[in-house]
C-alpha cells in the first residue's frame, strides 16, 4: 500500500514494488517460521470476511422476489452449481462447499486488487500454489477413495504395445503432476503481469508530465483507462478457469473416463 | 487471444520444470547425477506437448459443441 504512494513519487520508480510483503503486526516466529501479520494476510483476511459478509448479507433475508443483494448471491450460487453439474454430475454436488469457497476466494483476492492501494494476494505464486496444492491432494484422495488401487489405472494408457507401456506411465505421471503447477502459474502470472503493466502505464503518464510533456501524457493514460478494464476481465476470468479445471480434475477423479 | 498463447507457454513450461524438479531429486536420491535430471527433463518436454494437445482436444471439443451444426471429425480420444 504504502509502496504505490512510493512508485507514484516518481523518482524510485520500480512497477515491482506494489508486490513486496511486508510485515504489519510483528509476531514471535513458530519453529523457524515468521508468522508475522502481513499486508499479504491483511487483504486475505479481508477477502474472506467480504466474501462471508456478502453471502450472510445475500441470504439474511429470503424474500420470495429476490433482491438485488438476494440476486447476486443466487447467481454467484447457480454459477457454481451449473458449472458442477455441467462438469461432474450430481455426485459433484458433495463438493460444493469447496468449489464455491475456492471461487469466491480467488475471485474477491483478483477483484480486491484492482483497488488503487491495495495488495493483489493471487499475484504471489507461493498462495496459488497453496490453493492449487490443495485442490491436487483433494483430487487425489478424492480418486484414491473411491477407486482404491484403481485410481492408478488412470496412469496407463489404454490401448498401447507392452513395449512402449513404461515410457509413457512415466509421461502420464509427470503429467499429472504438472496440474498444480500450471494450475498455479497460470493464475499467478496472469496476475502479476496485469498489475506491473498497470503501474508501468502509470509510471510513463507520472514521467511525462513531470518532463513537462504533459499532452503527450494522455497516450498511456487512455491504455491505462483500457487496460483497467481487461483486468478487471482477467480477473473474473482467471478466478473462472481456476474453478473450471478444479471441476474437470474432480470429474476425472470421480469418473475416471478419459 | 493471448490468453491462449499464455496458457500452452504454461502447460510447456510446467511440464519441463516438474520433471528437471523429479530428475534433480532423484538424483540427490540415488547419486546418479545427471542421468535422471537429463532424462526426466526430457520426459518432462514431452509430457508438456502431451498436455498442450489435450488442451487443444478440449478447446476444439467445446467449441464443436458451441458451434452447433457444424459437422467436423471426431478428434482421437487420448
Amino acid at each position: 500500500m504504502a509502496g504505490s504512494k512510493n512508485a507514484e513519487g516518481g523518482a524510485g520508480l520500480d512497477p515491482m514494488h506494489q508486490f513486496e510483503v511486508h510485515p504489519i503486526i510483528e509476531l514471535p516466529s513458530v519453529a523457524g517460521i515468521d508468522t508475522s501479520f502481513t499486508n499479504s494476510s491483511l487483504w486475505m483476511v479481508l477477502a474472506v470476511g467480504l466474501v462471508g459478509t456478502f453471502m450472510l448479507a445475500a441470504s439474511s433475508r429470503s424474500a420470495l422476489v429476490p433482491g438485488r443483494l438476494q440476486l447476486m448471491g443466487e447467481m454467484a450460487y447457480k454459477f457454481i452449481a451449473d458449472m458442477i453439474q455441467e462438469n461432474i454430475g450430481t455426485e459433484g454436488m458433495r463438493y460444493f462447499p469447496f468449489i464455491f469457497s475456492l471461487f469466491m476466494f480467488i475471485l474477491f483476492c483478483n477483484m480486491l486488487g484492482m483497488l488503487p492501494y491495495s495488495f493483489t494476494v493471487t499475484s504471489h505464486l507461493i498462495v496459488t500454489f497453496a490453493l492449487a496444492a490443495t485442490v491436487f491432494m483433494l483430487v487425489t484422495l478424492v480418486g484414491f477413495a473411491r477407486h482404491g488401487v484403481g485410481f492408478l489405472k488412470l496412469f496407463v494408457p489404454s490401448g498401447i504395445p507392452a513395449i512402449l507401456m513404461p515410457l509413457l506411465v512415466v509421461i502420464e505421471l509427470i503429467s499429472y503432476l504438472t496440474r498444480p503447477v500450471s494450475l498455479s502459474v497460470r493464475l499467478f502470472g496472469n496476475m502479476m503481469a496485469g498489475h506491473t503493466m498497470l503501474k508501468i502505464f502509470g509510471g510513463f503518464v507520472v514521467g511525462l508530465s513531470s518532463a513537462g510533456l504533459a499532452p503527450l501524457a494522455i497516450a498511456p493514460f487512455a491504455l491505462m483507462v483500457a487496460f483497467t478494464g481487461l483486468e478487471l476481465l482477467i480477473a473474473g476470468l482467471q478466478a473462472y478457469v481456476f474453478t473450471i479445471l478444479t471441476c474437470i480434475y474432480l470429474n476425472e477423479a470421480i469418473h475416471m473416463d478419459h | 487471444m493471448l490468453g491462449l498463447a499464455y496458457r500452452f507457454t504454461v502447460e510447456m513450461l510446467a511440464g519441463i520444470g516438474v520433471g528437471g524438479f523429479v530428475g534433480w531429486w532423484m538424483d540427490k536420491w540415488f547419486d546418479t547425477a545427471p542421468a535422471f535430471l537429463l532424462i526426466l527433463l526430457f520426459l518432462g518436454m514431452i509430457a508438456g506437448v502431451v498436455n498442450s494437445v489435450r488442451t487443444v482436444n478440449e478447446m476444439r471439443r467445446s467449441l464443436d459443441k458451441n458451434a452447433a451444426g457444424s459437422a467436423r471429425e471426431p478428434d482421437q480420444e487420448e
